[in-house]
């Protein structure tokens, strides 16, 4: 016995490295073999349009990592952070208050909507006649269209709520701020964590078209230039950015999420395991 | 994930069932609502594929020998919106175009890159461009050519021009000298207008890098002028009569300084399409300078056209002015200038030969 | 129109179905009352720049023009074709895609990576890699509109067939429901609220995505009327904003058709029953 179980200990950690090597390999084979297509594709591209991925790669890096637009990079992420920051306790916040207010809710689901389908580039002239041309404009760009997918999905989150569980928290003389806090919310955690992560993704391309007119700096200043400049491998280059900016922030909001929901999965998967 | 699951652990999988045999009503109206859907969206693309999908036809064999021929050929054509495209409007409006052998369809977007974009797709063979995104196209390797003017070269009086360099109300601006270290609006970073204050800075005596130049598009400058976003701005008509309503300053008409009867704007071609379509772009060039001769003679009649294609009433089309000279012929010299100011002001790295961007019968 | 949103109601609801839907619609009528009017009060004002922002009478009368004239009707119909057919391809295989990687853990592990990767690419930065490729046509639009609903709506799709319940999959083990059966009537109904909640944020994204294709690339639609406006000067603010009203009152009538349609094809669903039975 204490044999096998020597060996099982020793084994442990081997196996749980290669397990994880695993997972990394699955992960990332697809995305190895479309950006290998990719690159054999475009390696020998005269186009301007669609230089070779080996050209991009290295105004990537000559660019962003080691030179001047990395400046712009650190500005455009200020502003995600605040606006999605308040897009999330906004959306969460107000969907929480919609739901409870039935007649609220009731009365203004159309103009919500109505204001959620505008597009950003034609509210831009009116922030910016309110809010001017500088950081402020940008965060509340960011924020206004971000807080449409959190609001939704704590709206429908809520709805999907156990009338068991609601009927009981009244019976119980719970008042409706507390009913909202502990039964609803939790109950409803799985939909609005999907609302908020839906969030980010909006959040990220409004950081971009936040900076489309009347900016002086930031990563979707560097492609409209670079567009306008028919610089393709500066726009290329600046897409790229934003992909991998998009996918870092969507890594660690899972890696959040993890955290944050590790009742919920870990009795998921306990159930699939059995 | 979702706590409808855990309800239905209550009552297992007969809810399924159960809803199957209720459910052929649910059934019948998904197929119901896809059909719907479906039928809407082949209706739709029936109905919009008719006026803007697809590219369409080149040049018809024979078009070669000219429009004189009899053969008619369809053309798509993509444009900015504005003003000065009257004589562009006349051309089609008053049967021009279909004189010369030329069936035009119009495209409005919103810049001369997004017109440029499109022409490499094949998509449109004409389009509006501004001599720096045509001379930054060429530099690039991307070969285009001014074909023919839109309405004629830049005047060289202010009375007949309508782009104006102003200063905010109350900005103590008199001058380009004060310009150091303020904000100057522009409707794009690499359009003549931000090229134009650069140099004018320059000329006067000031570090052009000291002045900060935002862009932002016509509508919105007279409110920032207004509010002191910005202390000066390079507007155009019809926005500068609301600037100046305001009280903004006027200090100098950029253009007539700089480039008087300069080509800075023009209608090109992709050099590919020239060279296989000779007559095709003969017969347009044709067309448009009988376009801008009869604009000039008849303006009342060039402008009625700017109400039907922009929104304007047909009082405020008449009350538009027209910026240019209605001379014709291409500027090689001003090109060239402009040019060395790109190059000066590092926009650009190579300087292609002004020749080569405009399209001579034969090139 | 249905509402954007239901919600079951309490268990002690009093007022009859009769009442419940005038009250609704009441106060819907009275919010818009109040917004406009409240428009027009910071016009006249002069809190809403006049160099910038037209009145609401002027507004309101510029769009009554248009609706009577054929260039609004003919803008809708471009733009929606743009709308349907880019909804239809990006969401169909999306739909399609997405439960195919839910069903097998390795092919989600897969298709993640990949996917969050081209999710948050927005549709102005690669504005004119599709011009170049289709031009201002209504195949950009279409191919755009696909890009940006696809996306999203995928792990959307993953996440719903991969949240099937448990004791649901065991029993239709228990059943021998297998294969194309235990797709069609166990799982897909699983995934079916996540799909529908997807769906929703999609007709959003992809009214939006056209629209701004228009704007900036080019093409007949809502989006190029906007432009020839915003260009014809100020004299012209009005036309602009009644486009851009056109634009709110066609994605709130496309929800409102999508509400429609979600409550008949899910009303066999839990949350939706429960709603219908209390709202009467």
């Amino acid at each position: 016995m204490r044999g096998e179980a020597g060996a099982a200990g020793r084994a442990g950690p081997v196996r749980a490295a290669s397990r994880v090597a695993g997972r990394a390999a699955t992960r990332a084979w697809l995305f190895a073999a479309l950006i290998g297509a990719w690159w054999a594709w475009s390696a020998g591209s005269t186009s301007v349009y669609f230089p070779p991925l080996a050209k991009i790669l290295r105004t990537l890096w000559s660019q962003w990592a080691v030179g001047p637009a990395r400046a712009q990079l650190g500005s455009s992420l200020e502003h995600l952070v605040l606006g999605y920051a308040i897009a999330g306790l906004a959306g969460i916040g107000i969907g929480a208050l919609l739901w409870s207010l039935r007649y609220l809710r009731e009365a203004t689901s159309p103009y919500m909507y109505f204001l959620y389908v505008l597009p950003a580039p034609v509210l831009v002239p009116a922030v910016i006649t309110i809010f001017g041309i500088g950081a402020a404009m940008k965060v509340v760009i960011i924020a206004f269209a971000a807080v449409w997918p959190t609001l939704l999905n704590t709206l429908d989150g809520m709805r999907g709520v156990d009338p068991v569980k609601l009927d009981t928290a009244r019976a119980l003389g719970m008042s409706a701020a507390r009913r909202t806090f502990t039964v609803v919310l939790p109950a409803a955690a799985p939909q609005v964590v999907a609302g908020l992560r839906n969030s980010l993704q909006v959040s990220i391309v409004l950081m971009v078209v936040s900076e489309w007119v009347a900016s002086t700096g930031g990563i979707g200043y560097y492609i409209v230039n670079a567009q306008e400049s028919f610089d393709y491998l500066g726009m290329w280059s600046g897409i790229l950015m934003l992909a991998i900016v998009g996918c870092a922030a969507n890594l660690l909001f899972v890696l959040a999420e993890n955290r944050l929901l590790y009742w919920h999965y870990g009795a998921r998967a306990a159930e699939r395991r059995a | 994930m979702s706590t409808h699951t855990q309800r239905r652990r209550g009552h297992g999988p007969s809810e399924h069932v159960r809803s199957g045999q209720r459910g052929t009503p649910s059934w019948r109206a998904a197929v119901g609502a896809v059909a719907v859907a479906v039928a809407l969206a082949a209706l739709l693309t029936a109905c919009g594929g008719g006026s803007s999908s697809g590219p369409p036809a080149a040049s018809s064999p024979g078009s070669a020998a000219g429009g004189g021929s009899g053969t008619v050929t369809n053309i798509t054509l993509g444009y900015v919106p504005y003003s000065d495209d009257a004589a562009l409007f006349y051309a089609q409006d008053g049967g021009i175009f279909r004189q010369h052998g030329l069936n035009v369809t119009f495209v409005a977007q919103a810049s001369p890159v997004a017109v440029e974009a499109s022409m490499a797709s094949g998509t449109e063979q004409f389009g509006f461009v501004t001599t720096p995104v045509l001379i930054n196209l060429n530099s690039k390797g991307v070969q285009v050519k001014c074909v023919s003017s839109v309405d004629g070269n830049e005047p060289s009086s202010d009375a007949n021009d309508s782009t104006v360099l102003v200063a905010a109300k109350g900005s103590g601006i008199t001058s380009i000298k004060d310009l150091a270290g303020k904000n100057v609006a522009e409707v794009q970073l690499t359009s003549l207008n931000s090229l134009a204050v650069e140099v004018l800075a320059k000329r006067a005596g000031i570090d052009p890098a000291s002045v900060h130049l935002i862009a932002m598009p016509f509508p919105q400058m007279p409110a920032a002028l207004a509010q002191g976003r910005v202390q000066a701005a390079v507007i155009v008509a019809p926005f500068i009569s609301t600037a100046l309503a305001e009280g903004a300053v006027p200090l100098i008409h950029p253009n007539v300084a700089l480039f008087p009867n300069g080509t800075v704007t023009c209608l090109d071609v992709m050099g590919s399409y020239a060279s296989a379509h000779a007559g095709v772009v003969a017969a347009f060039r044709a067309a448009m300078n009988e376009s801008i001769a009869y604009s000039q003679a008849h303006q009342s009649q060039a402008k009625a056209t700017l109400a039907s294609h922009l929104s304007l009433s047909p009082a405020q089309a008449q009350a538009q002015i027209l910026s240019t000279n209605w001379d014709t012929t291409l500027n090689p010299d001003s090109i060239t200038l402009i040019e060395g100011y790109m190059k000066e002001f590092g926009l650009i790295t190579s300087e292609p030969p002004a020749a080569s961007m405009i399209w001579t019968p034969g090139s | 129109m249905a509402g954007a949103v239901v919600i079951p109601e309490g268990r002690f609801a009093r007022s009859g179905p009769g009442r419940d839907w005038a009250l609704r619609y009441g106060m819907r009528l009275a919010v818009l009352a109040a917004a406009l009017a409240l428009w027009q009060a910071l016009s006249e004002a002069g809190l809403i720049r006049g160099d910038e922002f037209p009145s609401m009478t002027a507004t309101v009368s510029a769009l009554g023009r248009q609706a009577a004239s054929a260039s609004l009707w003919a803008a809708v119909r471009d733009t929606l074709a743009g709308w349907a057919i880019g909804l239809a391809i990006g969401g169909g295989c999306a739909i399609v895609i997405g439960s195919l990687a839910g069903l097998s853990g390795f092919a989600y592990r897969s298709v993640i990576g990949v996917v969050e990767f081209f999710k948050t690419i927005p549709v102005i930065a690669i504005l004119p890699i599709a011009l170049v490729l289709w031009g201002a046509t209504l195949t950009m639009k279409v191919a755009l509109v696909a890009f940006a609903v696809f996306w999203p709506l995928v792990i959307q799709v993953c996440y719903g067939v991969r949240s099937l319940d448990p004791i649901a999959r065991d029993t239709a083990r228990a059943l021998r429901v297998r294969g194309a059966r235990e797709f069609l009537m166990v799982v897909l109904p699983s995934a079916a609220p996540f799909i529908a909640t997807g769906l929703r944020v999609s007709v959003a994204v992809a009214l939006i995505v056209d629209i701004v294709a228009e704007l900036i690339g080019g093409g007949s639609g809502i989006g190029a009327q906007i432009l020839l406006a915003e260009n014809s000067g100020p004299s012209a603010y009005p036309v602009m904003y009644a486009y851009i009203l056109v634009a709110g009152l066609l994605g709130v009538l496309l929800a409102g058709v999508f509400t429609l349609v979600e409550g008949r094809v899910m009303h066999w669903h839990e949350s939706y029953r429960m709603a219908a039975g209390h709202a009467g």
